[in-house]
C-alpha cells in the first residue's frame, strides 16, 4: 500500500505492465424494468503505464461509461475492468478522475478545494498546501489561492480541478472532456500545460474528448469508438516525438494523423459525420 | 466621465436612507391630520401622538417590562428549543433512509394542521405560566424547520457526490463537506419562517391564558377600549418581528458566506 504522498516512482520500472485493462466489456443500464439500454459492447484496451490515451466518438457512445467503469463508480454488466492486475470494484487512491466540469465546492476557497482529496485521506495538510500552492502556481493559478471558484473563470477552475486530482499523486488519471466548455484559445493553452504536466508525473492518463487535434497533440494512442453501442472502431498509435509542445502543432506528421482520425468521421451520411467538425 | 457603477448604487443607498424616514413623517403627519381633520372616534383609530405618548408611558413608567421579558423569552426559547429539533429530527430522518421517506408525508399533513389551535388544548394541560407557552413555540417552529432540513438534504448533486465517491469520503465527510453546506441555504429558509411563527404563537399563546406577555398586555388594552395602546403594543411586536427576521438573516449571511448575493447595494 502506497501513502497518497510518495511519489510513485514509475520512471524506474524497465518493461512497464498494464496499468488499466478493459477486457471484454459490455455496459448495459438498466432504464426500466426489463428495459436496457446497451452503451459499450466488447470494449478491449488496456494502457500501458506512463500510456497517455485518447478516447474519441460520437456523442452518447458510451465514452463517459467507460471512464465511470475505469473508476469503479460503475460496475461493467459483462468483462472485468482492472487496474494493476486487480478488478476495479470501487474508487482508488491511486487513481484521479477529472469531471466535464469542475465540481468546485462553492463554500471553499480555491486551496481547501484542491486540498481537498488530502484532507478527506487524513494526509499532512501542511505539506499538502506546499504542494498545491505549486502547483496552482504552475497552472497560472497565483494569486487566486484563497479566491473562491465563483471568482473563477470556467478555465482557471477547470485547471484548479487538474490540481486536485494530481494532489494524490494518482498512478491513473481519468478525464472526460476537461476542456468541453472552454473556448478554443484557452483550450490550446491548456492543452499545452496538460501536456507538460502528463509527461511530469508520469502517470497514466485516459482522456475523452471531442476534439480532435487534442487528441492526437496529447496522446501516445487515439481510440475512435463507434455509436452506441460504442464499440473500439479503429487504434491510432501517434508517434510523435516529446516532448509535445508548439512545435508540434506545426509539424506535418500531426495534420496527418488527425486526418487519419478524422477520416472516421466523415463517411457521407453516416451517423458519427454529424457529431464532429 | 461615468462614476464606478459601485459609487452609483452607494449614492443611491444614501438617497434611499435619506428619503425613507421623510416619507414615514410624512405618512404619520397625514394620518394625525386626518384622524383629527374628520373627528374620527378614539375607539376607532388612534393618534400617532397618542400611541407615541402609549408607548413612552409604558416604558417610563416600567409597565412594558415583565410583559416584553414574558414574551421575548417564549419566543426566543421556543425558537431555539424548536428549531434545534426541527434541525436534529431532519437530519435523523434523512440519513436513517427509509423510515424518513415512510415518515415524510405524514410530517408534511401535520404541518399543515395550524399548529396554534392546540393552544388552548396545551394551556390547559400545562397551566398559564411561561412553560406552556414555550412548548407551543417549540411546536409551532419545529415543523418548518423540519421539512426544510429534510427537503433541503434530500436534494442531491449528483457530481458533488460523484466527486466525494471518487475521493473515498465516508459518509459522515460527504455529510460535512457536501451534503450539509448544499442544504444550508434552504435549512435557514425554514428558520425566518420559522422564527416570525414564534413570535405569532408566543402571541396566540397568551391569548388562550397568560400571566403575563405583550399578549396579555393587548387583551388588557381592549379591555379598557384603549385604542392607543393596542396600536403601542403592536408597535412593539413589529419591531420585535423585524429584529428576529434581521437577526436570522444576519447570521445566514455570516455563516453562509459562499452564497451570491444578488442586487447587493441596491435595494430597489
Ligand atoms: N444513468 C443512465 N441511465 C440510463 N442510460 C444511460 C445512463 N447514462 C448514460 N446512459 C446511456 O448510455 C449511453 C452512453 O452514455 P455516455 O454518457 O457514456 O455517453 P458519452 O459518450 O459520454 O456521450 P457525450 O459525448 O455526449 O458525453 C447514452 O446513450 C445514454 O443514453
Ligand atoms: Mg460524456
Amino acid at each position: 500500500m502506497q501513502s497518497p504522498l510518495e511519489p510513485t516512482g514509475l520512471a524506474l520500472d524497465p518493461k512497464p505492465p498494464a496499468a488499466l485493462v478493459f477486457h471484454d466489456v459490455d455496459h448495459e443500464y438498466y432504464v426500466r424494468r426489463s428495459a436496457t439500454v446497451r452503451a459499450l459492447a466488447g470494449i478491449e484496451l488496456a494502457l500501458a503505464t506512463g500510456e497517455f490515451v485518447s478516447v474519441v466518438g460520437p456523442s452518447g457512445c458510451g465514452k463517459t461509461t467507460l471512464l465511470r467503469l475505469a473508476v469503479g463508480l460503475l460496475r461493467p454488466s459483462r468483462g472485468t475492468v482492472s487496474i494493476g492486475g486487480e478488478p476495479v470494484r470501487s474508487p482508488r487512491r491511486d487513481v484521479s478522475f477529472i469531471f466535464q466540469d469542475a465540481v468546485m465546492l462553492p463554500w471553499f476557497s480555491v486551496m481547501e478545494n484542491v486540498t481537498l482529496p488530502i484532507r478527506i485521506a487524513g494526509g499532512d495538510m501542511a505539506m499538502a498546501r506546499l504542494r498545491a500552492g505549486e502547483l496552482l502556481d504552475r497552472v497560472g493559478l497565483t494569486g487566486f489561492h484563497n479566491a473562491t471558484p465563483m471568482q473563477l473563470s470556467g478555465g482557471m477552475r477547470q485547471r484548479a480541478a487538474i490540481v486536485r486530482a494530481l494532489m494524490t499523486r494518482p498512478r491513473i488519471l481519468l478525464m472526460d472532456e476537461p476542456f468541453g466548455a472552454l473556448d478554443a484559445l484557452t483550450r490550446e493553452q491548456m492543452n499545452l500545460d496538460l501536456a507538460s504536466i502528463a509527461e511530469a508525473s508520469g502517470c497514466t492518463v485516459l482522456l475523452i474528448t471531442h476534439g480532435i487535434s487534442e487528441a492526437v497533440f496529447l496522446a501516445n494512442r487515439v481510440v475512435v469508438m463507434t455509436p452506441r453501442p460504442g464499440r473500439i472502431a479503429e487504434m491510432i498509435d501517434i508517434p510523435l516525438p516529446r516532448p509535445r509542445n508548439r512545435r508540434t502543432l506545426a509539424a506535418p506528421e500531426f495534420a496527418a494523423l488527425c486526418d487519419r482520425v478524422r477520416e472516421h468521421f466523415q463517411h457521407p451520411g453516416s451517423e458519427m459525420a454529424s457529431a464532429y467538425e | 466621465m461615468q462614476p464606478p457603477l459601485s459609487m452609483v448604487s452607494r449614492l443611491r443607498g444614501q438617497a434611499n436612507r435619506a428619503v425613507m424616514p421623510a416619507l414615514a413623517i410624512a405618512v404619520l403627519g397625514l394620518w394625525e391630520l386626518m384622524v383629527v381633520a374628520l373627528k374620527v372616534s378614539p375607539l376607532v383609530m388612534a393618534k400617532p401622538s397618542d400611541i407615541a405618548t402609549a408607548l413612552w408611558t409604558g416604558f417610563v413608567e416600567g409597565l412594558y417590562w415583565t410583559h416584553l421579558a414574558a414574551t421575548l423569552t417564549e419566543m426566543v426559547s421556543g425558537f431555539l428549543i424548536g428549531s434545534a429539533l426541527g434541525l436534529v429530527c431532519g437530519l435523523a430522518i434523512t440519513e436513517f433512509g427509509r423510515f424518513g421517506r415512510l415518515l415524510f408525508p405524514y410530517l408534511v399533513a401535520i404541518q399543515s394542521i395550524p399548529k396554534v389551535a392546540t393552544a388552548p388544548l396545551i394551556i390547559m394541560w400545562l397551566g398559564f405560566g411561561l412553560q406552556s407557552k414555550i412548548v407551543l413555540v417549540t411546536l409551532i417552529t419545529f415543523f418548518p424547520v423540519l421539512i426544510n432540513t429534510i427537503s433541503g438534504l434530500s436534494v442531491v448533486d449528483r457530481m458533488r457526490t460523484d466527486l466525494m465517491a471518487v475521493l473515498l469520503a465516508n459518509r459522515w465527510q460527504t455529510f460535512l463537506l457536501v451534503r450539509l453546506p448544499s442544504a444550508a441555504h434552504q435549512i435557514f429558509a425554514g428558520l425566518s419562517v420559522a422564527v416570525v411563527l414564534a413570535l405569532t404563537g408566543s402571541i396566540v399563546a397568551e391569548f388562550a391564558g397568560a400571566q403575563r406577555g405583550l399578549g396579555v398586555l393587548l387583551l388588557q388594552a381592549q379591555a379598557n377600549l384603549d385604542t392607543a395602546a393596542m396600536f403601542a403594543v403592536l408597535v412593539l411586536l413589529a419591531i420585535i418581528g423585524l429584529a428576529a427576521t434581521m437577526a436570522v438573516r444576519g447570521l445566514e449571511r455570516r455563516l453562509l458566506y459562499w452564497t451570491e448575493r444578488r442586487n447587493e447595494g441596491d435595494p430597489t
